[in-house]
């Protein structure tokens, strides 16, 4: 008796049909399968090592198509044993109380995030969640605190971690190879400039609307909000400035831990459509300052070129995804010194995550990095929706003294969800 | 701490946000907030929310003090006190409640709980509300509400931890509604007393709710544990582990209890270890980390023995992770064991928990040993801690051993030991190869730059193989000081070098550049040695940079021998290649053409080119299909070129494929180009947002100046913007246009002229300031509907404060890159009672779907100060206030390129001092009351298709003409305005497409006929080149001035005929296909004529 099995497995050992003794597989469920959670939903099919339980999603399409698309994949496997193909769901509390399934992967919409998160991990899932990790402060909180109390593994998809540029470019902003880190500059796609303003009419037979909402205020159905769209519409998030903003907030804060340390400031200005469904900014100039004296500037690609920079005093390092400047270019060629702080090493995110499954260790994205990337676009948008500098304070995760900027840090649901 | 200023100007985009900072305002007048409140309260889903958007930011931003956050909270109180406001108004008054609201608004939402409708955003709101009042109102909920909002109160009071509801909400624990039961559960784990331990310890919910129950026990005894309760704390936890429930579920509740009593976590830990159940025992080897001490590593090194290979090798890292070094006797010991993970992982522990004493044996594993077990052994060399290792590892690599030496000197460079140098030094001299070559690796790593001289010596002496030491000199002179200091050692070896230690030195200057260095290999290029020459030769070839380009280029031409020439040639296209300036790379290809004679050199730099894929590279390659010898070759060389930039330049594409298509006969080639040439037409994919490039002057002035060529007569450009990467153009105190309400794009893959856009969902607008008062102005721009086909927009201009908004172009649709439409450009006037008040606001309207989108703004300014009112000022030779006024309406031509005609149809008007003209890019302008400022109006368009206003239009110049005015029909100008019947009583003949249409085009001469006019009189036969027309049909009577011949049929067409029209005079001439037709005298002299005697003017005798 190993002290690994049955967790995972190594191609190696699976069958003629590539796959893992099924009593070895990793059993995973799916909430929310369009979009990106389609893109998992297929890697996990299409896994060996990894048997496909469930798919979860109000709309009745999306959820019957990857059904389909899994019990196309298991057919052979369908009815022998227990296993009696993949389940849809559209109410997703179907889903996290089964006891069949380790593991949920979660792509819905970012303001659902929280509950899908905290609801598999009561239940004694491991989760594998969507950035950006929640839609406020409050529910990263429940969210870190879920995860800490009932000593599960949770991995957001900030999936920069597991790239190679982006860990090495932290290492060396980290062990001084720049000399004194003083700026960090970060620039991320802006996102939708408006939304038109949308007519309801009743939703269509396909969508369960309510699932759909859920904790967020109730309006009518428009196929404006029930789309691609949420990304820009302030009920469902905060906009790209949270959604894309927190990949390369989370490289950034890597490598200049500060601005997750002690108390920052934070001032920025944005530009928010006048009119229509859209109400999140699109366009923002955000600075931020550590108190260790480092500079953060947080802007959308408009406002500077699109990556994470850090400079320091000896050099810079620019980082985007698919490329890494240097300054000096020597730099790019350096190995760490043993002494050198290393950072976490991992080369695949989903990898990472079914390994901790069976380590029961922390993935690379831990709830910790989630919870300072997330909550520093969160803070950062705050700045500029309350229009005057702001002061965070990350030991009691609070601003200081302002009783209007605190209250974005938190939002009640609708009946019955809460955190 | 300081903040330094908010906005920090970043790049060129300083102006940008100035210009945004500045210009906030939309086209729309501003909402004050009595309006926006008022315009709330009716407010609906779907209905239009302006005063929403403004609203949200204007209440966080005013409550900076509490008086003016207390008035806003008042304010959304009263609407949602209002019976009449929408619920939709409500519920958002709520949201905004929940960021300014008080204990002032408690009362007023209490009201609010007892409607039913309004009762949940009540609780929502009331949650939000510090103080006792909003906690009093929630609590008074329990009694007075069931159901989903009971569960909603519930919510509430627990997220507000209110200890005061713990026993009401205790008694919901049995409530049938399951729910229900859930939410008293969870409020109870949040509260989390003693009070609210005992009823969740001996709670009992249902399966689908036990979640709720599970997780509310666990955050109950946190709260505890957190609040000094350990004791009831751990009860909790032990009853969970105890618990029937899942391993997954239990594991939580041993987790918790190693967090608040180590004591009596520690032997359920130990015998969660050797749990059959891996999830168990993995969670329990995590758990010891919280478990320090030796007692604990001793049972897990105990552990270690019961456990299988991949279970050992698990637990040796949470050992060496636990850096307990008491763990090393027992981790040495699985050093010598047979599974290589186990061996791999131990090994590996040992760089934690191990001393320098290991060093040797290290050494040994990392020589001996292959895969993982040497990977390990190298790691752990590299991660060896104690104080002595470096010291301890120098002084090993120094004897013993060869292949254990190696070793020994990887790590050394591994662990980047500074004063490592002198004895690498040593070792770099040793007799044994791989010695010296490890050596050499250990000081390209570390070698201090004082041993640059020394390494040079060392490499001159160099037996064998001498890239490591190559590799050295390169590494440690990359870390001199002064980069200049590099050269002159190695220059000087090279004067008592050896002729294999020439090559080795040629090489290494070649990668260090500079021009003693450069000076230094050229003299090498006539040694005696031939493998010398040979060094210097591909030395240069590698050059960092393109100094030795001409050298390159001369050898390529002039070396004997035909291998130097290809290297030459090789090497000159590497660094062509390496040139970032396109131009300048395209230069150093346009040189190598006369070079490339041989059919050898030829393909050589054929296939070169493809090294740098650019439009330069393309043209070159596409030049050499009339080459036959290298038609293959160079049909090749501009397919993959093609390949590779159809994405950024499609123009550039578009041209080499038609080319290739017309040239090449090989059948697969054409295919490959058509191919290319289809992909290169299709629209850029939609969405994703390409990176907008960041501005560039050189790029923008060149799009300055190409707009410049078709300014209007008398019109400059005086300031340009390409939408996107500009954001301000303009000489200070000049002016200057800039960006307002907009943000940049890039459609992926489509060119930074057009593909580069400002756009908003409303409108874009831009300013034009410093404006001279006396001048008059024009608006050039340009637009496209790239990634639809939806996209309308009208043009709009003000004063820069906003006032006397005028419509500059109505609504219009932009063409369409969906439908392979190339995007428009258009010049517009601006009116001068605009411009003299010295700025200008110009704002493009969304009129369609999705959003306003333009690629291009130019402001023109006249040459002359015009005279007041007027809104086109003629040329500065010309000014002359009394001129008839000439417009000229173009902008669309179904079968001519009317850009290439209309200025030297001005320019022939204009040699008549009487006449002015203005063109207008617009056909619709017609309809527009501005017509009537002119004199004559010049159709000089063909709308294929109906034009949005070409009814209204056609009437209106109808009118214009029949009031007294004049107007003429240029060609083709016979077949505008099909849609509207009339169009004939303007133009007295219309073209008629039933008829055959023109002779082909070719020389033929004009008739003047009897007849006594103004217009021809004194006019005899001329010569000219164009279409003759034989389409054209009326009825009505006209005085046919001209005629010609068909060589077709032999019979007479009318070239040039007069009507009267009401009052007005109408002059219609068949000629003037395109400029060359237009430049016969006689043409011109009819034109002229014709215009003038329409304009009212009697017409005179040719002028010079």
């Amino acid at each position: 008796m190993g002290i690994a099995a049955p967790y995972f497995v190594h191609a190696s050992v699976l069958g003629a049909e590539g796959r893992a003794p099924a009593s070895d597989r990793l059993r995973t469920g799916h909430i929310g399968v369009g979009g990106q959670g389609s893109g998992h939903f297929g890697g996990c099919v299409g896994n060996g090592a990894l048997q496909v339980m469930a798919a979860c999603d109000p709309y009745k399409s999306k959820r019957e198509t990857r059904q389909k698309q899994a019990n196309d994949r298991y057919a052979d496997a369908i009815g022998k044993g227990t296993f009696k193909g993949c389940d849809a769901y559209a109410d997703f509390r179907e889903l996290v109380t089964r006891d069949d399934i380790d593991a949920v992967f979660i792509a819905s919409p970012e303001f659902w995030h929280a509950l899908h998160a905290v609801w598999a991990m009561r239940h004694g899932k491991d989760v594998y969640c969507e950035k950006a990790m929640t839609l406020t402060l409050y529910e990263s909180q429940a969210v870190r605190d879920t995860v800490r109390r009932h000593g599960r593994v949770y991995q957001l998809g900030t999936q920069q971690r597991s790239d190679r540029n982006f860990r090495f470019a932290a290492e060396l902003a980290l062990n001084g190879y720049l000399g004194k880190v003083h700026t960090v500059k970060v620039a991320v796609p802006g996102g939708s400039g408006g939304l038109p303003i949308a007519v309801p009419k009743p939703a269509p037979p396909d969508i369960d609307y309510e699932m759909w909402v859920g904790p967020a205020p109730w309006k009518p159905y428009t196929d404006t909000h029930c789309s691609f769209n949420w990304y820009f519409i302030y009920d469902y998030c905060i906009g790209w400035i949270g959604s894309w903003g927190v990949h390369h907030i989370d490289s950034a804060l890597w490598g200049a831990p500060a601005f997750h340390t002690g108390k920052v400031e934070i001032e920025g200005t944005a530009r928010f459509p006048k009119q229509g469904m859209g109400n999140c900014s699109y366009s923002w100039r955000v600075n931020l300052l550590a108190e260790n004296g480092q500079r953060m500037f947080f802007t959308d690609d408009g406002g500077q070129p699109h990556g994470v920079r850090f400079e320091g005093d000896q050099g810079w390092v620019h980082v985007v995804r698919g490329g890494i400047k240097a300054e000096p270019e020597s730099l790019l060629r350096l190995a760490l010194k043993p002494s050198d702080i290393h950072l976490y090493q991992s080369h695949s995110h989903h990898g990472n995550f079914f390994e901790c499954i069976r380590t029961r260790r922390d993935p690379v994205s831990d709830v910790d990095a989630g919870l300072r990337a997330t909550v520093t676009t969160i803070i950062a948008d705050v700045a500029t929706r309350v229009g005057r500098k702001v002061v965070f304070d990350w030991t009691a995760e609070r601003f200081i003294a302002d009783d209007v900027a605190n209250s974005y840090l938190r939002r009640p649901m609708r009946s019955p969800w809460t955190l | 701490m300081n903040l330094p200023r908010p906005f920090r100007p970043l790049g060129p985009l300083g102006p940008f946000l100035l210009a945004c900072a500045l210009l906030t305002r939309a086209a729309e007048p501003p909402l004050t907030p009595d309006q926006a409140f008022e315009q709330v309260k009716a407010y609906d889903y779907g209905q239009p929310d302006r005063a929403l958007h403004f609203l949200e930011l204007e209440i966080v931003r005013a409550a900076t003090d509490a008086p003016k956050k207390a008035q806003m909270a008042e304010r959304l109180g009263a609407i949602l006190a209002d019976a009449k406001a929408t619920h939709a108004a409500r519920v958002w008054c709520c949201q905004q409640l929940l960021l300014v609201g008080t204990e002032a608004q408690v009362p007023l939402l209490v009201k609010t709980l007892d409607d039913e409708k309004t009762a949940e955003i009540a609780r929502f709101t009331l949650q939000g509300i510090r103080g006792e009042a909003s906690l009093a109102a929630l609590r008074t909920c329990l009694a007075k509400f069931q159901g989903m909002p009971l569960v909603g109160a519930v919510n509430s009071l627990g997220i507000r931890r209110d200890a005061k509801s713990v026993v009401a909400i205790a008694k919901l624990l049995t409530n049938s509604d399951p729910l229900l039961a859930a939410a008293a559960a969870e409020a109870l784990g949040k509260i989390g007393n003693a009070e609210a331990a005992t009823a969740l310890a001996k709670a009992e919910l249902p399966a689908r709710q036990m979640g709720a129950l599970h997780d509310a026990q666990l955050r109950c005894a946190q709260l505890l544990a957190a609040g000094g309760d350990a004791a009831n704390a751990e009860k909790l936890y032990e009853q969970v582990w105890a618990s029937s429930r899942p391993v997954a579920w239990r594991l939580a509740g041993l987790a918790g209890l190693t967090k608040v009593s180590k004591e009596k976590a520690t032997p359920l830990v130990l015998d969660a270890l050797g749990s059959e159940d891996p999830l168990i025992q993995a969670s329990a080897v995590q758990l010891t980390k919280q478990l320090p001490g030796e007692k604990v590593t001793a049972a897990l090194v105990q552990r270690l023995e019961k456990l299988d290979a991949s279970g050992q090798a698990l637990l040796l890292d949470v050992l060496a992770e636990r850096g307990d070094r008491s763990a090393a006797p027992g981790v040495a010991k699985r050093m010598e064991a047979k599974d290589d993970a186990v061996r791999a992982a131990a090994v590996r522990a040992m760089g934690n928990l191990g001393d320098s004493a290991l060093i040797h044996r290290l050494g040994a594993l990392a020589a001996t040993e292959r895969g993982l077990v040497q990977q390990a052994a190298r790691a752990a060399l590299a991660a060896l801690s104690s104080k002595d290792a470096d010291d301890r590892l120098l002084a090993a690599a120094a004897e013993g051993e060869a292949a254990i030496r190696v070793e020994l000197l990887r790590a050394i460079a591994a662990r980047r030991i500074a004063s490592a140098t002198p004895m690498l030094l040593k070792s770099a001299a040793d007799p044994d190869d791989a010695i010296r070559r490890a050596a050499f690796d250990a000081l390209a790593v570390v070698g201090a730059p004082e041993c640059y001289p020394k390494l040079i010596g060392l490499l001159a002496a160099a037996q064998g193989d001498t890239q490591a030491p190559e590799k050295a000199v390169l590494a440690v002179g990359a870390r001199l000081a002064n980069p200049a200091d590099r050269a002159a050692p190695l220059i000087a070896a090279l004067k008592t070098a050896s002729a294999q230690a020439k090559a080795s030195l040629l090489r290494v200057l070649g990668a260090t550049g500079g021009a003693d260095a450069l000076q230094a290999v050229r003299a090498c290029l006539s040694d005696a040695d031939a493998a010398v020459r040979d060094a210097a030769l591909r030395s240069l070839a590698s050059w960092p940079d393109a100094a030795p380009a001409g050298d390159l280029l001369k050898l390529a031409r002039d070396s004997e021998s035909p291998v130097h020439r290809v290297l030459a040639l090789r090497g000159y296209l590497h660094l062509a290649s390496e040139e970032k300036d396109e131009a300048a790379r395209l230069k150093m290809l346009e040189q190598i053409r006369p070079i490339a004679t041989t059919t050898e050199s030829k393909k050589l730099l054929l296939g070169a080119l493809g090294e740098a894929p650019d439009a330069g590279a393309l043209q070159v390659a596409a030049s050499f299909l009339d080459d036959a010898e290298v038609r293959a070759e160079a049909a090749a060389a501009a397919l993959r070129i093609g390949q590779a930039i159809v994405g950024s330049d499609r123009q550039a594409v578009v041209a080499a494929m038609t080319m290739l298509v017309e040239k090449c006969k090989d059948e697969a080639v054409v295919k490959q180009a058509e191919a290319l040439h289809a992909q290169a037409l299709k629209p850029p994919r939609a969405g994703g947002a390409g990176s907008v490039p960041d501005y560039d002057k050189k790029r923008s002035d060149g799009m300055k100046a190409d707009v410049a060529k078709r300014a209007p007569k008398g019109f400059q450009v005086v300031a340009y913007l390409n939408c996107g990467p500009d954001a301000t153009d303009g000489e200070k105190g000049k002016p200057t246009l800039r960006v307002g309400d907009a943000q940049a794009y890039r459609w992926a893959g489509a060119d930074i002229r057009y593909g580069t856009i400002f756009y908003t969902g409303d409108v874009v607008t831009f300013e034009a300031s410093s404006l001279n008062p006396k001048k008059a102005y024009q608006l050039g721009f340009s637009w496209w509907d790239c990634d639809h086909d939806t996209r309308a927009q009208s043009v709009w201009a003000a004063t820069a404060k906003g006032e006397k908004n005028t419509k500059l172009v109505d609504k219009t649709k932009l063409p369409s890159g969906q439908k392979g439409e190339k995007p428009a450009e258009k010049v517009v006037p601006i009116p001068q009672e605009l411009t003299t008040t010295g700025g200008v606001r110009i704002t493009f309207r969304n009129e369609a779907q999705p959003n306003c989108v333009v690629s291009e703004v130019w402001l023109l300014e006249s040459e002359a100060e015009g005279p007041k009112g007027e809104a086109g000022a003629p040329g500065p030779q010309k000014a002359n206030p009394d001129a008839k006024k000439v417009l000229i309406v173009t902008g669309v031509d179904s079968a001519h390129n009317w850009k290439a005609t209309m200025r030297p149809l001005a320019d022939l008007l204009e040699k008549d001092p009487r006449l002015a003209c203005r063109i207008v890019e617009d056909p619709n302008f017609l309809a527009s009351d501005e017509i009537n400022n002119y004199d004559v109006v010049v159709i000089h368009f063909q709308n294929p298709k109906p034009l949005e206003k070409g009814v209204e239009g056609g009437k209106n110049l109808l009118k214009f003409v029949e009031g007294g005015k004049g107007v003429v029909i240029v060609h083709f100008g016979c077949g505008a305005l099909r849609e509207w019947p009339d169009f004939v009583k303007v133009a007295g003949r219309v073209w008629d497409p039933k008829m055959r249409a023109h002779d082909p085009r070719g020389p033929f001469k004009v008739n003047i006929t009897d007849v006594k006019h103004p217009i021809t009189e004194g006019m005899t036969t001329f010569d000219t080149n164009d279409e003759l027309y034989t389409c054209l049909a009326g009825d009505s009577p006209v005085e046919v001035l001209a005629v010609a011949t068909s060589k077709v049929d032999k019979k007479d067409y009318p070239m040039a005929l007069v009507a009267n029209v009401g009052k007005g005079r109408s002059f219609h001439c068949a000629l003037g296909h395109d400029p060359k037709a237009l430049s016969f005298p006689g043409v011109a002299e009819l034109y002229r004529r014709g215009a003038a005697w329409a304009a009212g003017l009697p017409p005179v005798p040719p002028t010079k």
